[in-house]
C-alpha cells in the first residue's frame, strides 16, 4: 500500500490535511496557515508545505 | 538555549509501527516506480496539529539556531497502535524553509538515538533505539 497525496492545485501552499488527507485549509505562508488554523479553531489536520510536481521534495539538507 | 545534547529517551513503543510509504507526485524520472518517502506525522505535546515529517538521514550542514525540544510522533492512521510516542532531542530551525514540500525532517541527529526504523520494500517500521543493538550486537 502506498499513501498517494495528490497536492498539485496546492503547489507550493501550505495545506492542513484533515484525516481523509483531503485538504482542510491553506495559505500561502505557514504563519498565515497557524493564524487561520487558530482563529476557525480547526483541529486534528496535519500540516506540510504542497510539493511542486516534477520537483524533488528533499534536497541537500537533512 | 540549553546545550545541545542527542536525544535518549523515548517509552511506551511495545511493539513495531509499520507504516506505508507517502508518493507525493514528485515523478519517477527513469524508474518504474514512483518516488516514495517515508513520512510520520510529528508534533510537540498536546499540540491540535502535527506536521508531515519525512525520515531522511542524508543532507549536508548549515548554520543554523538548535533547539532542545520534546516532540512526538503518531501512530499509523487508521490503526490502533495507541498513543504517541514521545522523544526529547535537537530540532534545528530552517527559516525560510527551503524545500518544495514537507515541513519536517527527522534525521540521523534526534531522530534515530530514540527509534529504529527499518525500510522494507513496502512500508517502513519504527521501534525503539535499543532493538537495533538487540537484534545486532557489536561482537
Amino acid at each position: 500500500m502506498v499513501r498517494t497525496l495528490d497536492l498539485a492545485d496546492w503547489a507550493g501552499r501550505w495545506v492542513a490535511l484533515d484525516e481523509h488527507d483531503h485538504v482542510a485549509r491553506d495559505a500561502e505562508t505557514l504563519e498565515d496557515l497557524m493564524v487561520i488554523l487558530d482563529a476557525e479553531g480547526v483541529e486534528g489536520v496535519s500540516i506540510m508545505r504542497a510539493p511542486v510536481p516534477g520537483e524533488p521534495v528533499v534536497y541537500g539538507l537533512g | 538555549m540549553r546545550p545541545y545534547r542527542a536525544s535518549r529517551w523515548c517509552t511506551g513503543l511495545a511493539e513495531a509501527w509499520l507504516f506505508n510509504y507517502t508518493d507525493f507526485g514528485e515523478g519517477r524520472g527513469r524508474s518504474p516506480q514512483p518516488v516514495l518517502r517515508a513520512v510520520v506525522e510529528v508534533a510537540t505535546p498536546l499540540a491540535h496539529a502535527t506536521f508531515q515529517a519525512v525520515i531522511d538521514t542524508g543532507g549536508a550542514t548549515n548554520e543554523v539556531p538548535i533547539y532542545e525540544s520534546t516532540l512526538e510522533v503518531r501512530p499509523p492512521s487508521g490503526t490502533a497502535a495507541g498513543r504517541p510516542i514521545a522523544w526529547r532531542g535537537a530540532v534545528a530551525v530552517l527559516d525560510p524553509w527551503p524545500m518544495q514540500g514537507t515541513a519536517v525532517l527527522l534525521g540521523q541527529a534526534g531522530f534515530l538515538d530514540a527509534f529504529t526504523v527499518t525500510f522494507g520494500p513496502d512500508g517502513f517500521a519504527l521501534e525503539p533505539a535499543s532493538t537495533f543493538r538487540a537484534r545486532f550486537p557489536i561482537a
